[in-house]
């Protein structure tokens, strides 16, 4: 019997990904997910239908159940809802009461580069509590081609599936992780302006609503993608309690709210109001240069959190970094993919937040 | 008893240093990065716990450098623990309010307006009258040119201005090349550089 390399490394992404993903006897077992059609915050077509489908595979696979894909289209249709980004009270309620499940898998593609070299970033979040949403659970992955060159080079994929199952599986993997804790932040990518105010303390885990971040940048979604990288490290936070940020924008769209130069008091009381939240954060992408023709990636961004009893900012950053940032000899080190430097970055970021005050 | 030399230059030599010493002097002067702003002598800035920074105005070619510049600002005051700078939302609402029509040359009447509606001690207006590359010959580099004003919201005066300018072509780029810094690099250091003016 022979076997093709390509198919023998097929074989062992799926054994490591079978391997990952045993099921944690720690983390309270959820009995049916429903997965939403991917969220594309790409700028161009991605074969949605198959990243489906091997999302589907990999948590089955972990020992997921999951709702059957024709009866999620089914409520999607009858409910006319077109939004996938997040889910609202309203839609998690119905969700729940129509199909019988008790979680809302939301799956985000921030980049997808099939020619060489190839580059693919995903968020996956898990709403649970139908009648209060909020994101329990996460996962990420942001992978490229050249990440492990190794020795001459014999570690470049060239085959972009395996690396698409292997960034699906890195995400499953994080996902069903039964730490849950953040990665640890590296120094490099700490904020360059930082505020804290004495007076933010988590003597109790803060409900925290995460709203759009507004964007400068000429490359479209990159608001939505910061967003989505501080929703997926925020959920893993013991401190916080994330609402899905389907919830905020179901409530701004309800009162009319249109945020063009940033949330304005009065927006943030109606917010704090609907959403029960203790906290909003918001932001801007004033930069986001995806790495092409050989260069790094170059990511400029702010942050700032508003507190709902004193109605002020009570920490803000000013983050900005490039692939290179750190690097000294022959390129080691460099991040390729703008959603891992992303993800450093708001990681670096929320290390900066305050632990959770044990009483 | 030795008697020790006494070291005597002649007079060319000593008229020589003079007029070396006074010319490095001259040059220097003419190097000075730091301009020295405006700071009202009667106005206590203690007093100052809360500001609005307004959008900055843009001269630029750069469409963002006001906004680019205006965020860092707010940051960067806001980073240093002195004051409150309010969010740039709550800003826009009370300018929509108060029907201010420039946001970087407001009218006295505006600025006590303004200042009631948002609350604040003082208002900071900006404008960026450069932000890019610029070019000599066959170099390149960034460039930052900013100057801000504070009004004091209770009589709508100017208290405090100053200007900063960082980057451009310097020795070693029209030696070297190089391209200069960054442009968020030298952004950050124009606004320190106001900032400092202000503490």
């Amino acid at each position: 019997m022979t076997l093709s390399i390509s198919s023998f490394k097929q074989l062992m992404v799926l054994l490591a990904g079978f391997l990952c993903f045993v099921p944690s006897s720690a983390a309270t077992p959820l009995q049916q997910v429903a997965i939403l059609p991917v969220n594309n915050l790409t700028t161009l077509p991605i074969p949605e239908e198959r990243l489906q489908i091997l999302l589907r595979d990999t948590l089955q696979q972990a020992g997921v159940s999951v709702l059957p894909a024709k009866e999620t289209a089914l409520f999607l249709s009858q409910h006319r809802l077109r939004y996938t980004g997040g889910i609202d009270r309203k839609t998690a309620m119905a969700l729940q009461s129509e199909t019988g499940v008790d979680g809302v898998l939301i799956a985000k593609v921030l980049n997808y580069k099939e020619t060489f070299p190839g580059r693919i970033a995903l968020t996956l979040t898990l709403t649970t509590n139908a009648d209060d949403p909020r994101i329990r659970q996460s996962g990420a992955a942001a992978l490229t081609a050249r990440d492990n060159p190794g020795l001459f080079e014999r570690g470049i994929l060239h085959d972009f599936k395996v690396l698409e199952v292997r960034a699906v599986n890195e995400a499953v993997a994080k996902l069903l992780s039964p730490s849950g804790a953040p990665g640890a932040a590296r120094q490099r990518y700490a904020p360059a302006l930082l505020y804290r105010d004495p007076d933010l303390t988590f003597d109790r885990p803060l409900r925290i609503a995460l709203l759009p971040f507004k964007n400068r940048s000429p490359r479209p979604y990159a608001g939505e993608i910061i967003a989505a990288l501080f929703a997926a490290q925020l959920a893993k936070l013991p401190q916080v309690i994330l609402l899905d940020p389907g919830t905020a924008r179901q409530t701004m769209l309800a009162n009319r709210l249109i945020m063009e130069g940033g949330v304005s008091l009065d927006q943030a009381q109606t917010l704090f109001g609907d959403l029960q939240a203790d906290l909003l954060l918001t932001g801007t992408v004033s930069e986001y240069v995806e790495a092409e023709n050989g260069g790094v990636p170059r990511i400029l961004f702010t942050a700032q959190l508003l507190e709902q009893r004193t109605r002020r900012i009570l920490w803000s950053i000013e983050s900005r970094n490039s692939g290179s940032d750190g690097v000294f000899f022959f390129e080691l080190g460099t991040v390729l993919n703008p959603c891992r430097l992303a993800e450093e970055m708001v990681r670096a970021g929320l290390a900066t937040l305050p632990p959770r005050k044990e009483s | 008893m030795v008697a020790k030399p006494e070291l005597k230059l002649s007079a060319k030599l000593t008229h020589a240093l003079r007029v070396g010493l006074g010319a490095l002097l001259f040059f220097l002067a003419g190097c000075s990065l730091a301009k020295e702003g405006y700071r009202d002598p009667n106005m206590d800035f203690s007093s100052v716990q809360t500001i609005a920074v307004l959008p900055f105005a843009n001269l630029s070619r750069e469409t963002n450098a006001g906004d680019r510049l205006r965020d860092i600002f707010s940051t960067s005051l806001l980073a240093t623990g002195g004051v409150y700078v309010l969010p740039s939302g709550e800003v826009a609402r009370g300018m929509a309010r108060a029907n201010v029509g420039t946001a970087a040359t407001p009218s006295v009447e505006d600025a006590i307006k303004l200042g009631g509606i948002l609350k604040a001690d003082a208002l900071i207006t900006g404008v960026v009258r450069e932000y890019g590359e610029m070019r000599s010959g066959s170099t390149s580099a960034n460039v930052v040119a900013v100057s801000v004003q504070m009004l004091e919201t209770q009589s709508g005066r100017t208290v405090w201005n100053a200007t900063s300018s960082r980057g451009g072509i310097g020795f070693s780029d029209r030696l070297f090349g190089g391209g200069g810094q960054p442009m968020n690099d030298i952004s950050e250091q124009a606004v320190n550089d106001l900032i400092n003016q202000l503490f």
